[in-house]
């Protein structure tokens, strides 16, 4: 059997459908052992590495000029699909699949496409609309991302199977706070924690991290020694600072810069509490990692964040608008943690999330949502 | 500094893993002649021995295998931490109490209390391993840029780790078979990639990571990387910021209970070296030049020069060829595995060794940190150029890879046929055979020719610029593979401690923050500007890498050697180091009676 995935990006970045599409490829290797594997990325500009990934074939389309990119990658994917004719391709970013489309009408290879979160919310594009409808299996993240998804191409909810994100409970597992991290930060074992780690963009904003920093007024009234850690960099920091020092918190709010990968387990196991109130998350697979830790989490209760946290069995649900809401359950959450350590709740908290959303549990899935495909293969042959 | 290995559940006999404990202290011994010992676990599970050259703390407190007071943790060390006195005191402040005056005890009690993220916190070169006997599991760590080497292999649930390949390979443990993609990485590089080693199924720990056996299963992990950022420095900002950064690696870097020496060429490197020395007011600093006849090569003057200029204490060695002939055999026979370099270091350490020193500094990393090398430029321009030509390269490619032009233009060749992305013009820079040569070549050595690109598709971590991408390449490759091995390798084989303050930890984390544009500006002028000590005749002199007249040596019985070489080859090999890339091969196969995976298995070297 051969495989085409196609990827926006793969080896190269940190973000919500980089993970998912390792993990994709990852399934797909388990999934059919014998499969020929072949990933298309667009914006990686170097291989990944060849003994640990289990793809066969890596082809990176980063190097274009972004102008010709879109256009290249589109040729890329065609001419390889022309001439391997794969017996079904993955695409994990919408905005390729009327590629897809184009090669299911001319040389009829199916397709899935993968929606996860505000790209298939609304769908302003007619060719992607149209290449999701006509897609022989759809995918999305969570839940909600399936009603908006649903709702934005004028389908039925059934039409689309959830694949959920998933998590490697061996990288994220519970420690200590880690002494280099409190050093680095100048942090006392006891004092709280809250963190958050996000690119700090304008259209990354609604994250919530402006509103933690709004709500940390209020919190300090009741912890005076509370520190917001705030992972991440971007061309928003500047803004980021000035809001830090309007609002008289620059003594409890640590910028911590880009967390790298190697860092980032350390970073959730330095936290009492992990937030991200956010308002536009297709799922948050951060929730899952800091779950893993045994951390508490805090979490929007209008996007995918909802599926992530199991409607609130897993962690706090606030309103992210609210800013008061966020303290209050922020206070509450700290309250609890320094209260009994909270151990047993926490240990109980990664044993539901490896439950619910580990890896064992994301390949079962894959290997149930890509039955229609394989069926399809499997009745022309 | 040290040479240290183990053997962790490999179901021997406690008789026989105590022998091949000794073993191992006898094949390590050039190491650390100074000191040995080994650990046997109360069960017999585990094993742990060490070679040492006592630096920190030469009483006999400073011991290894050392063990924690409650007799839980067992450490065998390798290297220095360069900030053990600043770590020691903070633990001091929180009421621990030490009895010896070693960083080897720091590393135990920081061990003890913090698990293995212990190792972010140390500034310093490293290879270690930890049995814990309470959890019955084995932790073992190499440095952030992995100065010092680790290797280990896994089999059965037995977990086999030494500071050299050579060593292993002696333990009886590990099968002597030859890794057919560790060849075809080292013909494409001229060293062989980590973590592959030319033993199949010997690893390297790669450089920033640590690994945890339990159970007989292993784990690794990765605790440091480079990632250069682009904040907003300007040049007036970052000169003393360097400097600072500078001076504080070198100072953590004298810290020693003997005599440190600095290896000194013409280069601005080494002179930084000798000027940051000097300014931390280090009395009787000594320095150490190899020079040679031939005007071409030598540059025992300009270092004369400097020398004196900075009232060091000089040695020059001026190196015949009849000389460098009859060391040839001695070198082949301390060289751990092969590369295309590794004479040059071998020498100056003979030289400092045989003037009684036990540490000294050198100079690397400064070319791959502050732009010192032409692949800064070119690489950008290659694949900027190769991009655009996009639509008419591949025929130019295919016509440049015949075999009638130089192997530089048959590199080029192949680079304009692949992708035109930095790894791939990077290797065109660096790289000694093109993969249809290694393919032709393979064979020789009972491989497999090549299937696809696998060990030229490099993963390069995102940097912001293409520069910044070179000098993560120029760093976790050819620095790394190359240079960093055969420095180890060389130095240690005269029971040499090697230090190289350009690759701290604590620096590097201050220069990665520079943008490239400053950091990498052509003429490394940054670290010009950042020590002004350096003297005109050192900045004005044109790039010489450290090379030596190898052409000039490689005569008479030597010739005839490489004679053969050139003879047998399946492909034209057209210079040197091309030559003496297989050469370097052969030999340690030789030596160490490698078995060939293929058709050829057992019948040695001599063959067709």
């Amino acid at each position: 059997m051969k495989i085409h995935v196609w990827v926006p990006d793969y080896a190269s970045a940190i973000g919500g459908i980089q993970t998912f599409s390792r993990f994709l490829v990852r399934g797909l290797r388990d999934v059919f052992p014998d499969a020929h594997i072949s990933v298309f990325s667009k914006n990686d500009t170097s291989y990944p590495d060849a003994r640990s990934d289990p793809a066969d074939k890596f082809v990176p389309s980063g190097w274009w000029h972004r102008y010709l990119r879109t256009a290249s990658f589109a040729e890329t994917l065609f001419r390889a699909a022309v001439s391997e004719r794969p017996d079904f391709i993955i695409t994990s970013h919408v905005n390729f699949a009327p590629v897809a489309h184009w090669l299911q009408k001319s040389v009829r290879v199916p397709y899935a496409a993968v929606g996860h979160g505000v790209e298939v919310w609304e769908v302003r594009s007619q060719p992607v609309s149209m290449a999701l409808r006509a897609a022989n299996v759809l995918l999305a993240v969570s839940g909600f991302t399936r009603r908006r998804m649903a709702a934005a191409l004028g389908i039925e909810e059934e039409r689309i199977s959830i694949l959920p994100n998933t998590f490697d409970p061996e990288q994220f597992y519970p420690q200590p706070k880690p002494h280099y991290l409190l050093k680095r930060y100048g942090l006392k074992p006891s004092q709280p924690v809250i963190l958050t780690i996000a690119r700090l963009a304008s259209a990354e904003r609604y994250k919530g991290y402006d509103q933690i920093l709004r709500a940390l007024p209020i919190l300090r009234s009741q912890h005076p020694n509370v520190r917001y850690v705030l992972g991440g960099r971007g061309p928003d920091k500047p803004r980021v600072e000035r809001l830090i020092r309007e609002s008289g918190v620059s003594d409890n709010v640590i910028l911590a810069g880009y967390v790298t990968d190697y860092e980032l387990r350390s970073h959730y196991n330095l936290c009492d509490v992990f937030v991200m109130p956010s308002k536009g998350e297709g799922f948050g697979i951060v929730f899952l990692e800091a779950l893993a830790c045994a951390k508490p989490v805090l979490a929007g209760n209008k996007d995918g964040s909802v599926d992530a946290v199991l409607n609130g069995e897993l962690g706090a649900l606030v309103d992210p608008d609210s800013v008061s809401e966020i303290a209050t359950e922020l206070q509450n959450i700290i309250n609890r943690s320094q209260q009994s350590g909270g151990s047993e709740a926490n240990k109980q908290r990664r044993a539901r999330v490896i439950e619910a959303y580990g890896y064992d549990r994301f390949r079962a899935k894959l290997e149930a949502v890509l039955a229609p495909l394989v069926r399809t293969v499997e009745a022309r042959s | 500094m040290c040479g240290i290995a183990g053997i962790i559940n490999a179901r021997l006999s406690p008789d026989e893993l105590e022998s091949r404990l000794r073993e191992f202290e006898n094949n390590l011994k050039h190491r650390g002649p100074d000191d040995r010992g080994h650990f046997i676990s109360r069960d017999g599970i585990a094993g742990l021995a060490n070679t040492r050259l006592a630096i920190q703390d030469l009483s006999a407190a400073g011991h290894q295998p050392m063990q924690s007071a409650d007799g839980r943790y067992t450490l065998v060390f390798n290297g220095e931490i360069y900030n053990f006195k600043e770590l020691r005191a903070e633990l001091e402040s929180e009421g621990e109490i030490f009895s010896s005056g070693s960083d080897t005890e720091v590393i135990l009690r920081m061990y003890a209390l913090y698990g293995p993220d212990c190792v972010r916190e140390f500034a310093g070169m490293f290879g270690l391993a930890i049995w814990d006997e309470l959890e019955k599991e084995c932790f073992i760590a190499r440095g952030a840029l992995g100065i010092k080497p680790l290797y280990y292999f896994e089999n059965d649930g037995a977990l086999v780790l030494a500071s050299e390949v050579r060593a292993l390979l002696r333990s009886g443990l590990v099968p002597r078979k030859l890794c057919p993609e560790a060849v075809q990485g080292y013909l494409l590089f001229g060293a062989v990639p980590e973590p592959l080693t030319l033993i199949e199924g010997v690893c390297a720990l790669p450089a920033g990571h640590y690994l945890i056996w339990r159970n007989g299963q292993t784990r690794i992990t990765k605790f440091w990387d480079l990632q250069f950022g682009e904040e907003n420095i300007s040049e007036s900002e970052a000169i003393p910021e360097v400097r600072a950064a500078l001076m504080e690696s070198m100072d953590r870097h004298l810290v020693s209970d003997v005599p440190v020496g600095v290896f000194l060429s013409g280069g601005i490197d080494s002179t930084t070296m000798v000027a940051l020395a000097s300014h931390s007011g280090r009395a009787a600093l000594r320095t150490f030049c190899i020079s040679f006849d031939n005007p071409q090569f030598n540059e025992g003057d300009v270092a004369a020069r400097t020398a004196a200029h900075f009232k060091t204490e000089h040695s020059d060695w001026r190196l015949d060829s009849a000389t460098a002939k009859s060391l040839l055999p001695v070198f082949l026979q301390k060289s751990d595995q092969p590369s295309i370099d590794g004479f040059n270091t071998f020498c100056v350490s003979k030289l400092a060794h045989d003037h009684g020193l036990k540490v000294v500094l050198s100079g690397l990393g400064g070319d791959e940190l502050f732009g010192g090398y032409r692949s800064f430029q070119i690489v950008p321009l290659m694949v900027r150029a190769s991009r655009l030509l996009d639509p008419i390269k591949r025929g130019v490619g295919e016509l440049f890879q015949q075999p009638f032009v130089s192997s530089r233009t048959n590199r080029l060749g192949h680079f304009l046929t692949d992708l035109p992305i930095t790894s791939a013009a990077y290797w065109a820079m660096r790289g000694i055979f093109t993969p249809r040569e290694v393919s032709k070549l393979l064979p020789r050595f009972g491989c497999d020719p090549m299937t696809g690109d696998s060990e030229l598709s490099l993963f390069v971590p995102p940097q912001p610029t293409l520069q910044d991408e070179v000098s993560y390449l120029e760093i976790a490759r050819y620095m790394r593979n190359q240079l960093l091995r055969d420095s180890d390798v060389m130095s240690m084989a005269w029971s040499l401690e090697l230090r190289v303050p350009f690759l701290d930890v604590k620096l590097i984390s201050m220069l990665q923050k520079i943008p490239a544009n400053l950091r990498l500006a052509p003429h490394k002028r940054l670290l010009l500007s950042a020590v002004p000590e350096i003297p005109a005749w050192v900045r004005e002199r044109p790039k010489q890498g450290f090379a030596f007249p190898f052409k000039e040596w490689l005569t008479g019985e030597w010739g005839e050697v490489f004679q053969r070489i050139n003879r047998e080859s399946p492909i034209p090999l057209k210079s040197w180091y091309r030559s003496w890339c297989l050469f370097a091969l052969e030999s340690f196969l030789t030596q160490n009676k490698i078995e060939l995976p293929g058709e050829f298995a057992g019948k040695g070297m001599e063959r067709d």
